[in-house]
């Protein structure tokens, strides 16, 4: 069921109207009827049911078990038990291919003509974001940071709410359990927040998103034919489309969450005003890279094998450098796994795993010597000028990453770089080439216009809530801009048999 | 109670003004005004004369105008282009909603095509315009039933057509936004003069076995008609048909016939003298001279065997003559020659 269908508002609709009709104790059932409505409605298969229990089951029991074990070493046992229960059917729905063509690729390099056969699953929707949310919780159980959940409804309910199954956020259990069990009454002014951040996040999938892709699949879709600008091009619209689409989502996954009273944790704060990757990466995707850092990179960074390593390394040299040699290890397995969990795939491991990696570690080493430079030279950093070019800089870096994160192999994504660098900015000037590539003269002008409007609307967020802001508008403004906005919506809109249907690019991860 | 108050009438100011900007911009997308004619429901229920149910050739060919002012009698239309006609029993249902006409006139020249080939926008075109009922769906249906290309999951966009027409904003032009300036009460006026690529056709004597699904949409359509006794007349209009379409229109006509109904075959007419080489805007359809003789014509035939009513004088029917006034007004300005002489000259070259 895609976020911006009308099967989707009608089902939102109907689960909004019943939950706030119920009697308030039985609120979460609502949300769990739905959830499982929503988790099963697409192509009804029995054996969706099976691996939707495969999850549920043993992390509600390795639940209740570590905490009735707490500070033993069975706490530790169920732990593990949960926990390699559930990467392992993650793995197995999700990377067995990715091994397989890994064997297959180290068998070629021995010329061995024995091919495994990949193989094709259908793993559960959601299942990746699930996955990482019922880890969350049995670590934070064994932890001490929250309390198993009781009841097996209750629980299948955390695991399932229906908003975050397609795109997030991550929710931690002891942030998110009273809202998600709580009574709730219905509030005029959290709905029309609600909704106005559901409009939000329509405008930014139907009417920029959906209009990049127009342009960036055809691109991306025949590297061999499209080249020079019109590479540029996509690979400048990519992430564009890629934050719009992801981020919008989440907008509308928020708005729906705060109509009913359950606050999730914010994704995005403009990260294309991020002045280095590291703060983009602290703008982007926030709840994936606090729920890494809590669970892969702190772990990793207090391991026996890295405080074992910083002390051998701390002998040969000094210890600011060994410990920053462990901590860019750290950092590799961790970015490595954000690869691995974007897809079964080598281009999501080099563009948005190792590539990133390794700006980030360039940042980190250059960083210092471009401050030198930058002072010999006489160049002011604290300028509006120099924050942009850092800002150019940092979006330039992402989407050159992001052209591996696209293309459909390794091989492609090389031959897009290559298809770069041909000569032909003609494409801007001679009035028809520019616009063979699905999008005509109106669609490039509606998405200039519409990325104004989006960079304005993130620069604002900057310094507070944009709804906030406009709240404390006029009426006669305020409610120019929810019309514009609502027919900028349904006129501009990618959507019906004029266009290919939106597809959530973060609902296959 | 206050602060409640204050809230609900925000909430219902804001959607009812919602409502009206939907209203003006949904109508601004709508479909192109060129391509329908459904003044059916526009004109008041029951005070229409006779109703003209086919493709665009209906609308471009027969002026009601003309019609009206020469013989008093009100046409209106349920026509659409390239209109489907498997649709045309379920428009004929609707028509007799609306309208209690002395005689139907049924445009029969979409039933050769082949009904496998019926397109999207063909279909959009004929139940967009309809009101939404059981019958609109079925008429849906029985369009698609035909076409196997259509994918299922598309059906809901027959019944929320703005997620097809929003995608117009691009081809807007000043027609879009004009307020019934076309209008002439169904009829297309277009002075556009091209040639036509035949003179007259030859068409076969012999009936032959017809394709099942065409016989089988002819026969319920002429079931339907005997059931709710109704008055009809099949047309066969000056338009362009491939030669494998002439036996389709000659088996039909037979079928027609046998069952007692009355079927015109304009293309064998001599009556009228339409001038091949300037009567046509293109090669389907009459501009706005041609369309005066065959209107001239026609509207005789129906008077004399139909009796039907002069209405020139009633109050009731004054926006006819309103229409027909600034009808005549636009013809001159775009045709530098009056209307009214014109269709004198006709009449004489017709010995009408």
């Amino acid at each position: 069921m895609s976020l911006t269908s009308l099967v989707f508002a009608l089902f939102c609709i109907i689960t909004i109207g019943l939950y706030f009709i119920v009697n308030k104790k039985i609120q979460w059932v609502i949300l769990l009827i739905a959830s499982l409505i929503f988790l099963f409605f697409d192509g009804f298969n029995p054996l969706n049911i099976v691996k939707f229990l495969l999850v549920l089951v043993p992390t509600y029991f390795c639940g209740i078990l570590i905490e009735k074990n707490k500070g033993t070493q069975r706490a530790k046992l169920y732990l593990a038990i949960g926990v390699m229960l559930i990467v392992g059917q993650l793995f197995y729905f999700k990377y067995t291919n990715l091994l397989v063509n890994t064997i297959n690729h180290i068998l070629g390099w021995f010329k061995c003509e024995y091919v495994i056969n990949t193989v094709q699953r259908s793993p559960l929707l959601g299942i990746s974001y699930f996955s990482l949310i019922m880890i969350s919780y049995l670590v934070d159980i064994y932890n001490g940071i929250c309390k198993p959940q009781k009841n097996p409804f209750k629980c299948a309910l955390f695991m399932t709410y229906f908003p975050i199954l397609t795109s997030g956020p991550f929710i931690r259990y002891n942030e998110i359990e009273n809202d998600l069990y709580g009574k709730h009454k219905f509030n005029f002014s959290r709905f029309c927040n609600g909704l106005i951040r559901v409009l939000w996040g329509l405008f930014k999938v139907l009417v920029i998103s959906a209009r990049c892709g127009i342009f960036v699949d055809t691109v991306y879709g025949n590297v061999r034919m499209y080249n020079g600008s019109f590479i540029i091009i996509a690979a400048i619209l990519f992430p564009i489309q890629l934050y719009t689409n992801f981020s919008g989502s989440i907008d509308i996954i928020m708005g729906i969450s705060e109509i009913l009273g359950i606050n999730l944790p914010e994704n995005f704060t403009a990260p294309f005003f991020s002045t280095t990757l590291t703060e983009f990466w602290r703008n982007w995707h926030i709840t994936l890279g606090g729920w890494l850092r809590d669970y892969i990179f702190y772990p990793i960074l207090k391991s026996n094998f890295i405080q074992n390593l910083t002390a051998k390394l701390k002998k040969k040299f000094s210890k600011k450098t060994s410990k920053k040699i462990t901590l860019y290890l750290s950092m590799l397995i961790m970015w490595t796994i954000i690869g691995i969990w974007h897809g079964g795939n080598y281009t999501f491991i080099i563009g948005s795993g190792l590539l990133q990696f390794l700006f980030m570690f360039l940042e980190d080493i250059l960083g210092p010597v471009a401050k030198k430079i930058n002072k010999k030279l006489g160049i002011n950093e604290d300028t509006f000028s120099y924050r942009l070019y850092q800002r150019i800089r940092t979006f330039l870096l992402f989407a050159f990453a992001m052209i591996f994160f696209r293309a459909t192999s390794v091989e492609d994504a090389l031959i897009t770089i290559r298809g770069m660098f041909r000569w032909n900015p003609w494409i801007f000037f001679d009035n028809v080439t520019l616009y063979v590539a699905g999008l005509d003269m109106q669609d490039f002008r509606i998405l200039i216009i519409s990325i104004i409007v989006l960079f304005i609307v993130d620069s604002l967020s900057r310094t507070g809530s944009v709804r906030e802001k406009l709240s404390k508008q006029n009426i006669i403004f305020r409610w120019t801009i929810l019309y514009l906005l609502i027919f900028g919506i349904i006129v501009f809109g990618c959507y019906g048999s004029g266009y290919d249907p939106v597809a959530f690019i973060y609902g296959g991860f | 109670m206050k602060t409640i108050i204050k809230k609900i009438i925000k909430v219902l100011s804001f959607l009812i003004i919602f409502c009206v900007l939907c209203l003006i911009i949904f109508k601004v997308l709508w479909l192109e005004k060129t391509e329908y004619s459904y003044t059916v429901y526009d004109e008041p229920k029951n005070s229409s004369d006779v109703v003209y149910i086919g493709s665009s050739v209906s609308f471009y060919h027969f002026n009601s105008l003309l019609a009206y002012n020469e013989y008093g009698f009100t046409t209106t239309f349920m026509s659409s282009g390239t209109q489907p006609f498997p649709a045309v029993k379920y428009l004929l249902k609707e028509a007799t909603n609306y309208q209690t006409p002395k005689v139907y006139i049924i445009d029969i020249s979409r039933l050769p095509k082949d009904f496998s080939q019926i397109r999207v926008q063909d279909i959009r075109r004929c139940t967009d315009k309809m009101k939404f009922s059981q019958n609109r769906i079925d008429a849906i249906n029985k369009c698609l039933s035909y076409h196997e290309e259509i994918e299922k999951d598309k059906y809901i966009e027959y019944y929320f057509s703005f997620l097809i027409y929003h995608n117009r904003w691009k081809k807007l032009n000043n027609l879009d936004f004009s307020k019934n300036e076309d209008y002439y009460k169904g009829f297309k006026f277009n002075k556009r003069t091209d040639s036509y690529p035949h003179e007259k056709y030859n068409w076969p004597e012999e009936i032959t076995e017809m394709p099942e699904e065409k016989r089988e949409s002819l026969e319920d359509l002429i079931n339907y008609i005997k059931q709710s006794n109704l008055n009809v007349i099949f047309v066969i209009p000056h338009t362009l048909y491939e030669e494998s379409e002439l036996q389709c229109l000659v088996n039909a006509s037979y079928i027609i016939e046998q069952n007692g109904l009355k079927v015109i075959n304009f293309d064998k007419l001599e009556d009228f003298n339409l001038d091949y080489s300037s009567d046509f805007l293109d090669k389907y359809h009459l501009n706005v001279d041609g369309a005066s003789k065959y209107t001239l014509y026609f509207s005789k035939y129906l008077m004399n065997n139909y009796k039907l009513s002069n209405h020139k004088g009633d109050s009731f029917y004054e926006s006819w003559d309103k229409e027909y006034l600034k009808f005549k007004k636009d013809y001159k300005k775009v045709m530098e020659k009056d209307f009214e002489e014109q269709v004198n000259i006709y009449k004489e070259q017709m010995n009408y």
